[in-house]
């Protein structure tokens, strides 16, 4: 019985062709001998068979052409150029933050007992209140190349020397964008590995006595349904957020919170920064030319795109990640 | 592909990319032509959703555009953009935490089918209606499981039965070890099963 439960979590890669000939070969034999698992071998076969068998789907009609649209758009950089320069902007904003903010973390961390009432409190919220105007004059060579470079660290498979170093402060990116955030926010953290994704920020939290009275009250983070791509909700004011963001790169938690997958969203649409067309961002930074004036939300959703990379030794203990285990 | 783009399309991939780089969009729109239906098979598979699938596609063709400068050529331009587009569509799903919506593909386009062969192909079969109705049923069935997969088991499916990846390569493209996607493969095998017994247990293998 242990056998065939050993032999059934290798069908799978056996059936694929996937495992080392000896292996392979163990497997065969087992097979010949055992009926149960030349069954469940078979069921996994035809499950496989059906899905491979799916018609192919073809793209609709006018995609070409709606892509194309784009391109030329994109080409013209009627749409684009303007709000491109947004983001050297705001890297800048957060290199002049980031000491200020260092500071007011170290402040923070001596402080001795829980700081949740005080959002306009500290030089973390204020320091970002009044970003430096965003350069409007049109500089076509640059933008494109600052497109570029940011687009191709984006689409590019994922290492840590494609990532950007400087990690874009949200609430100054929004600042930029024209949006007035509003206590509380919040943050929402997709992680393929939530577990691990909520011990690392919990951590963080109480470390910091960011929005958490003490260690062992969360009670504001929740899990949504959805195992393996939960949202963590936070709610936390601006400044905590702001801290957060910073500690979150000091925890080198990098590709957590990039330009290209920081996403901001509204009340109803979702704008991906650094990922959605130029006609959307229009959208998010003139929100006052569209149709929807109506009340402001009060609050203001951040997404961060978490991917828990494995945490510099000794800031917090944290298990690798691993597969869940299962019963066989 | 009409007559006009295959004619165009006659060039390869590598000089229509150099005409795209010096900024001329006309030929991108071959190489979109091109490899178009492949992409959005693809991502209708990950998403279940024909117009999420589409805004994909669309996304990962514009991010190809936009990165042509940085793209060195050391692989094939269908490899490239096929990697954009899983990372756009793991990172759509992932932010909107909720399960693809299984279409029917019956109140798709039937031309769409044709276009792609799979109406020629079970016509030449000489099915007779009632044939024709069971696969139906059948194909939507296991789509309606696939779509009920967790998204990190219908990724590595999709990859694998459906583009016919191996481990190594979905590996690479999921930036996870061989193991994992070893044991999520088998997983998801296992889950569709489960979801998939009526099918398999009522009818015989129709292949």
């Amino acid at each position: 019985m242990k056998e065939c439960s050993k032999i059934q979590d290798e069908l799978s890669a056996y059936l694929d062709g996937e495992l080392a000939p000896e292996d392979s070969e163990r497997v065969r034999s087992h097979l010949v001998a055992c009926e149960r698992c030349r069954r469940e071998a078979e069921d996994l076969r035809r499950v496989a068979a059906e899905v491979r068998d799916l018609p192919r789907v073809a793209a609709p009609a006018d995609l070409r052409e709606r892509t194309l649209e784009r391109v030329r758009s994109e080409g013209a950089g009627a749409t684009t150029s303007r709000l491109r320069l947004v983001w050297p902007a705001a890297a800048a904003v957060l290199i002049a933050g980031a000491l200020s903010l260092y500071a007011s973390f170290s402040r923070r961390t001596a402080l001795p007992g829980p700081r949740y009432e005080s959002p306009a409190a500290g030089t973390g919220g204020r320091l970002l209140e009044s970003p430096p105007p965003v350069e409007r004059a049109p500089v076509p060579g640059r933008a494109a190349s600052l497109r570029a470079a940011d687009e191709a660290s984006e689409a590019m498979p994922r290492t840590a020397d494609a990532l950007p170093s400087a990690v874009p402060d949200l609430k100054a990116l929004a600042h930029a964008l024209g949006e007035q955030p509003e206590p509380p926010v919040e943050i929402f953290i997709a992680s393929s590995q939530p577990e691990q994704a909520m011990q690392q920020v919990q951590a963080l939290l109480i470390q910091n006595r960011i929005g958490v009275p003490e260690a062992a009250g969360l009670e504001s983070m929740r899990r949504a349904e959805a195992p393996g791509t939960s949202p963590l909700v936070l709610h936390l004011t601006p400044d905590e957020r702001a801290l957060l963001v910073q500690l979150l790169h000091q925890a080198q938690m990098k590709p957590a919170v990039t330009v290209g997958q920081a996403a901001i969203f509204d009340q109803r649409r979702k704008f991906a920064l650094g990922r959605v067309s130029g006609e959307e961002r229009e959208t998010v930074a003139e929100p006052a030319a569209g149709k929807d004036k109506a009340a402001p939300e009060p609050r203001m959703p951040v997404l961060l795109n978490f991917v828990p990379p494995p945490l510099p030794p000794g800031l917090i203990e944290v298990p690798p990640p691993t597969e869940p285990a299962r019963a066989p | 592909m009409s007559v006009a783009t295959a004619n165009a399309g006659g060039a390869a991939d590598e000089e229509l990319l150099a005409a795209c780089r010096r900024g001329d969009p006309e030929p991108f729109g071959i190489l979109v032509e091109r490899h178009q239906d492949k992409l959005f098979n693809l991502a209708y598979r990950l998403t279940g959703d024909r117009d999420e699938a589409a805004d994909a596609v669309q996304e990962a063709f514009l991010k190809a555009w936009r990165g042509m400068a940085q793209f060195k050529g050391e692989s094939a331009f269908y490899t490239w953009v096929f990697r954009i587009l899983v990372n756009e569509v793991r990172s759509r799903m992932r932010f909107r935490a909720v399960r693809p919506r299984p279409e029917s593909l019956e109140a798709s386009d039937p031309a769409d089918e044709r276009r792609t062969g799979v109406a020629g192909r079970l016509a030449s079969g000489a099915a007779g209606p009632l044939e024709e109705a069971c696969r139906a049923e059948r194909r939507n069935l296991v789509e309606s499981a696939l779509a009920r997969l967790e998204p990190i088991h219908r990724e590595v499916i999709v990859l694998r039965d459906v583009e016919g990846r191996d481990y190594g390569e979905i590996a690479d493209l999921l930036d996870c070890p061989r193991g994992t996607v070893k044991s999520r493969i088998h997983r998801a095998r296992q889950a569709l099963r489960d979801l998939l017994r009526p099918v398999l247990e009522s009818e015989g293998d129709l292949r």
